[in-house]
């Protein structure tokens, strides 16, 4: 007799996360502030958090429900596809949670002993700050989209430098 | 004292003593933007920088505080209030103040704890350099 070949699971384990079906959860806040989430026809949780899976390379797609404890609930591909109260919800949870400002303009830049002082306009208003290291720790994301790092652990992003204005563009080219 | 202190003063009432005034950094529509924290015996309040003489955004007592923590999100850190109803955003700031913050966080907590005014006095002291700074 011929032995039987043994069967191979997929995976060695079951992946960690689920995709949630947006048709079947409703998010809201309730009167102590919280935001809530129900599954419907399963259960409730009367705490959860809403991250981006992909913050920088999809950041409209693929939201991560975490519960209080931070574990992962499930994620919803596509937000659009919730129903228009839980959509809001979302997006104000999400909203507050990520605060990286959008560079506009980039007002003045200047060297000195290796620190280099930006003054910007971003989506969130004029901001100053100091940028060490910036060839090294700037990160390229590609089709002109950068990340700069300041001295303190706040990033600011330019969306596209090259679509800035001529001036900004020039002064970016002289540290990068 | 300056412009924002006199207008923050007029809204305590006459028995509460200021012991704590710090801006941030990141004002209520989460924009860029100096926005008061004022802590009293009673009450924590936050003031927006161009409307102080308008009274407080927030104001939580004190003897409703549970707990107030820090938390860490992306790019700033949230002060949180904890009563027995409700969770209250207090502040927000960017990281460049998250020590500042996390500091009052904690003293703020201890003293949510310890239900005494002791610890909100031994607080002011310990963020008297940091409130020179913060303003």
């Amino acid at each position: 007799m011929e032995p039987q070949s043994e069967t191979k699971p997929v995976m060695d384990r079951e992946p960690d996360f689920v995709f949630l079906d947006p048709k079947k959860l409703k998010l809201f806040k309730d009167n102590s502030g919280r935001l809530r989430l129900t599954l419907e026809r399963d259960r409730s949780y009367p705490e959860v958090k809403v991250v981006r899976a992909f913050p920088l390379s999809d950041p409209d797609h693929y939201l991560g429900l975490l519960n209080a404890k931070d574990r992962v609930i499930g994620l919803v591909a596509d937000p659009g596809e919730l129903d228009e109260d839980s959509r809001k919800a979302a997006a104000d949870a999400v909203g507050g949670h990520y605060f990286v400002p959008v560079v506009r303009r980039i007002r003045s830049l200047r060297e000195e002993f290796g620190a280099i002082y930006f003054d910007v306009d971003t989506d969130r208003g004029r901001r100053e700050f100091v940028a060490k290291g910036i060839r090294d720790e700037m990160e390229d994301l590609g089709e002109g989209e950068l990340l700069i790092p300041d001295v303190d652990g706040n990033r600011y992003r330019i969306a596209d430098w090259r679509r800035l204005d001529g001036k900004s563009r020039r002064l970016l080219e002289r540290v990068v | 004292m300056t412009d924002h202190e006199s207008q923050i003063r007029r809204f305590l009432r006459p028995s509460e003593e200021l012991i704590l005034l710090t801006y941030t950094d990141i004002e209520r529509g989460r924009s860029f933007g100096r926005r008061w924290l004022a802590v009293t015996g009673e009450r924590v309040m936050t003031f927006s920088d161009d409307g102080a003489a308008d009274g407080p955004e927030v104001e939580v007592p004190l003897d409703e505080v549970k707990s107030v923590k820090p938390v860490h999100l992306v790019g700033q850190l949230v002060l949180e209030a904890e009563t027995k109803t409700q969770k209250v955003e207090v502040l927000r700031c960017s990281n460049s103040m998250s020590e500042k913050f996390g500091k009052v966080a904690k003293s703020l907590n201890d003293a949510a704890k310890d239900g005494t005014y002791k610890k909100l006095v031994e607080m002011q002291s310990k963020l008297s350099s940091i409130t020179a700074v913060g303003g």
